[in-house]
C-alpha cells in the first residue's frame, strides 16, 4: 500500500516537474515574459527549463519514488498560478512586453544607468544629489494620477524599471504641471521635454504601489516644466479596422467583397465600428457566392455583418440584441462559453482596432427573412 | 481583492522561477558528486596540521557544490571514513555557500553586487572556522551511522542511500545522475516554493507602515530575517533570490538572512540531530546564529555594506 502510493506520488512529481520545465520555457520564449521577470533573464529561464526537461524525461524513464509533502507543495504553486493568472496581463498591470517593447521604448531606456541604489535615492529626499535646477530633459514615461496632484493641475510621469522580476521593482516620478492632466489616464506613455525646476508646492505625497513597482515616490525636490508633451496613446500603436481586414490571413473572401463595395474606406476613418467578420470557410459555402450578387445586395449582405460602436465580448454580453448598419437586428447570446450572433458562433473574439473591434464568426450572419 | 491575488501570485511565481536554474544546476553538481566522485579519493587528501585542515575543508567547498540539504549525509560519510570531524565540519558550514553555483545566485540576485557576494563569503568562512575550531575541542562529534532502516527516520536522506554506481557504465552512469537530480530538485524545490510565496504574501500583503517599521529598526530586521531565514529552509541555491526580494529590508538583515540559511534551517536541526552528538549540535545552532546576528548588525550600523 505504502510502496504503491511512493509510486503514484512518483508519477505525480514526475508530471509536475515537465509541467514546470515546459511553462518556464513557454515564458522564456513569449512575449509575456517581461510580465513576471527581468528581460536579462531571459536566457538564464530558457537555459534552466532546458535543464528541467532533460532531467524531467530521465526521470519518466524509470519513475522515482515521490513524497506526497513535495506533490503538494508543487500543486499549492499550481493553484496559486492558476487563481492568480499572473501570466496573463491585467487591468493593474503595465505590460513592459506589450507597451515598452512594441513602442521600441525599452531600448531607449538604459538600464545600467539607474542601479537599484540611485533608484532608492530617487524616491527618496536625496534626490538633490543627483541632479541641479534648470537642467533641460527628454524622457519618456508613464502617467500616474493622484488625487493630491490633480489639486495641482499635475499628473507624475513614472518611470518604471524593472530589477530582478517584479519582486524587486521601483517606480519613481516626477510631478508635471500641464492643463492636460484631466485627459491623460493612468498608464499612458509619454514622452516629455522641458526642463528640470524646483519644487515649491511641495506635497506629502504618499509611497504608492504603481502597477507592479513595489515602491514608487514622486520627487518632492524638482518637478519638470513641460515644453512638449508626445502621447503614446495605446490606441494610436493599434491598426486601423481596415489595416487589419487587408492584412488578415483567412479573411480573403470578406476582405474582397468589403473593396469590391467600396465599404473598406468606411474602416479607415474615426467612426468606431464591431465588425462580426466571416471567415473564408464560412463564405464558401454561401448557395449564392458573394462574387455573383450586385453591388447593392453586397453591400446589404456586408452591413448585416457590422453594428456601429466599438462592443468587446464584454459589452456585448449585456446586449439581447443590437442593431446592424443594415437596419437587422442580430441576437446575441454571449452569456456562456459559446458566444453566438444569430446562429453564428464566434471563433476568435475582441481583436482591437483603433476604431473598433472585429470578431471572427462561422458561419457567416444570414438573412432570416430571405 | 483580485489584484492583489494576482500581485501576489505574480511576485511568487516570479521568485521560484526566477531561482530556477540554479536549483536545477545545484541539484546536477552535487548528483554528480553522488554518483562519480568516490569519498575515499578525497580522504587521501587530508593534510595534518590545523591550518591545513581548515583551508581543505573550506577550500573543497568552493569546488564542490553541494547544498545544504545534501552536504550533511555527506559529512557523515566523510567523518566516519576516517576525515577530522573538524574539517568535515567546516567543509559543511561554508560548502552550501562559497560554492560556484551560490555565489553565481547570489550574484544575479543582488543585481551583480559584488560586496554582497564577498560580505557572503567572508562571514560563512568566519563562522566555519571558529566552528569547526570548537568542534576540534570536542571530544566526540558525531554518531555512529546506523546501517539498518535510518532513512525511514529521516526523509531528507532518502535520496541519498548509497547506490553503488561504480559498476555502471558511463550512460547508466549519466542516466542516474539525471535521475538523481530530478529527485533532488522537488525535495529542494519546496523549499523554494515555501519561501517564494510567504516572500511574495509579505510584499503583497503587509502594510507599508510594518514594513517601514520593520525597515528603520536594524536590530529588529536583522532577527526578524535570521528567524524568517530559518522557518523557510530555502535551499542556499536559492535563497539569494528570496532575500533579495524583501526590498524594503537593509542591506544587512539581507546578508544575514543568505548568512543563516545555509548553516541553520528545520531541514538542518532535524538532520544535525541524527548525525551529531548533543554537544556538537549546541554549538552548531548557536554559534553560527550569534556571530552572524553581531556581525550583520555590525556592518548595518556602520552602513558597511551598499547594494
Amino acid at each position: 500500500m505504502q510502496k504503491a502510493l511512493h509510486k503514484i506520488y512518483g508519477i505525480i512529481e514526475t508530471g509536475l516537474l515537465l509541467l514546470v520545465g515546459a511553462f518556464a520555457l513557454y515564458l522564456s520564449l513569449s512575449t509575456k515574459y517581461g510580465l513576471l521577470m527581468n528581460e536579462n533573464f531571459r536566457w538564464l529561464t530558457f537555459a534552466g527549463a532546458l535543464l528541467i526537461l532533460i532531467i524531467g524525461l530521465a526521470s519518466a524513464s524509470k519513475l522515482p519514488k515521490g513524497s506526497l509533502s513535495n506533490v503538494l507543495f508543487f500543486l499549492l504553486l499550481l493553484f496559486i498560478v492558476l487563481i492568480g493568472k499572473p501570466y496573463l496581463p491585467n487591468a493593474n498591470t503595465i505590460d513592459p512586453s506589450e507597451q515598452f517593447m512594441s513602442a521600441g521604448l525599452w531600448d531607449q531606456i538604459d538600464q545600467t544607468r539607474f542601479p537599484k541604489e540611485e533608484l532608492r535615492n530617487l524616491s527618496t529626499l536625496q534626490a538633490d544629489a543627483f541632479f541641479e535646477s534648470g537642467a533641460s530633459f527628454t524622457t519618456v514615461g508613464v502617467v500616474k494620477r493622484l488625487d493630491e496632484l490633480d489639486g495641482q493641475k499635475s499628473f507624475a510621469l513614472m518611470s518604471t524599471f524593472m530589477y530582478c522580476c517584479v519582486a524587486d521593482m521601483f517606480g519613481t516620478g516626477f510631478r508635471v504641471p500641464s492643463d492636460m492632466f484631466d485627459e491623460l489616464e493612468d498608464g499612458q506613455m509619454l514622452m516629455i521635454s522641458g526642463k528640470l525646476a524646483d519644487e515649491t508646492q511641495a506635497i506629502a505625497l504618499p509611497n504608492f504601489r504603481f502597477g507592479r513597482a513595489m515602491i514608487s515616490s514622486v520627487n518632492k525636490d524638482y518637478y519638470l516644466k513641460v515644453d512638449s508633451i508626445m502621447a503614446y496613446s495605446r490606441l494610436d500603436q493599434l491598426p486601423l479596422l481596415s489595416e487589419i481586414i487587408l492584412e488578415g490571413e483567412k479573411i480573403q473572401v470578406f476582405k474582397n467583397a468589403l473593396m469590391k463595395s467600396g465599404l473598406i474606406d468606411e474602416l479607415s476613418g474615426q467612426d468606431a465600428y464591431t465588425l462580426f467578420v466571416p471567415v473564408d470557410k464560412a463564405l464558401e459555402d454561401l448557395d449564392v457566392p458573394l462574387d455573383e450578387l450586385s453591388r447593392r445586395k453586397l453591400k446589404k449582405f456586408i452591413n448585416a455583418h457590422i453594428v456601429k460602436g466599438k462592443l468587446f465580448s464584454d459589452d456585448l454580453a449585456n446586449y439581447k440584441q443590437v442593431k446592424t448598419l443594415g437596419g437587422d437586428e442580430l441576437t446575441i447570446n454571449f452569456k456562456c462559453a459559446k458566444h453566438t450572433i444569430n446562429n453564428s458562433r464566434v471563433l476568435f473574439e475582441d481583436t482591437e482596432a483603433q476604431n473598433g473591434i472585429i470578431h471572427f464568426i462561422y458561419p457567416a450572419i444570414t438573412d432570416p427573412n430571405e | 481583492m483580485h489584484e492583489t491575488f494576482n500581485l501576489f501570485s505574480a511576485i511568487s511565481l516570479a521568485i521560484f522561477i526566477e531561482a530556477m536554474p540554479f536549483l536545477v544546476v545545484g541539484a546536477l553538481f552535487s548528483s554528480i558528486i553522488e554518483v562519480f566522485v568516490s569519498t575515499q579519493r578525497i580522504i587521501r587528501l587530508v593534510p595534518r596540521n590545523i591550518a591545513g585542515g581548515l583551508l581543505l575543508g573550506i577550500g573543497s567547498g568552493f569546488v564542490l557544490p553541494t547544498c545544504e540539504c545534501g552536504v550533511v549525509p555527506i559529512v557523515r560519510r566523510l567523518i566516519n571514513k576516517g576525515v577530522p570531524p573538524y574539517i568535515a565540519i567546516a567543509y559543511m558550514l561554508a560548502a552550501p555557500i562559497v560554492n560556484p553555483v551560490v555565489l553565481a545566485s547570489t550574484y544575479i540576485a543582488f543585481r551583480g553586487s559584488i560586496p554582497m557576494v564577498f560580505a557572503r563569503i567572508a562571514l560563512a568562512i568566519i563562522v566555519a572556522a571558529i566552528v569547526a575550531l570548537i568542534a576540534r575541542q570536542l571530544v566526540s562529534v558525531v554518531r555512529p551511522v546506523k546501517h539498518s532502516g535510518h532513512h525511514h527516520t529521516d526523509e531528507h536522506e532518502h535520496h541519498f542511500h548509497h547506490h553503488d554506481h561504480s559498476n555502471e557504465s558511463l550512460i547508466q552512469k549519466i542516466i542516474a545522475t539525471l535521475r538523481h537530480a530530478a529527485v533532488e530538485f522537488m525535495d529542494m524545490g519546496k523549499y523554494l516554493i515555501l519561501g517564494a510565496i510567504i516572500a511574495g504574501a509579505f510584499k503583497t500583503f503587509l502594510p507599508v507602515d510594518t514594513m517601514a517599521y520593520f525597515s528603520n529598526n536594524l536590530a529588529l530586521s536583522i532577527a526578524g530575517m535570521m528567524i524568517l531565514a530559518i522557518l523557510l529552509s530555502v535551499c542556499s541555491e536559492a535563497d539569494a533570490f528570496v532575500a533579495a526580494s524583501f526590498v524594503g529590508f537593509p542591506a544587512a538583515a539581507q546578508l544575514a538572512f543568505i548568512g543563516i540559511g545555509p548553516m541553520i534551517d528545520l531541514k538542518l536541526i532535524g538532520m544535525y540531530g541524527l548525525a551529531f552528538k548533543r554537544a556538537m549540535v549546541i554549538t552548531l545552532l548557536i554559534v553560527p546564529f550569534v556571530i552572524i546576528y553581531f556581525t550583520t548588525l555590525l556592518i548595518g550600523s556602520f552602513d558597511l555594506l551598499s547594494i
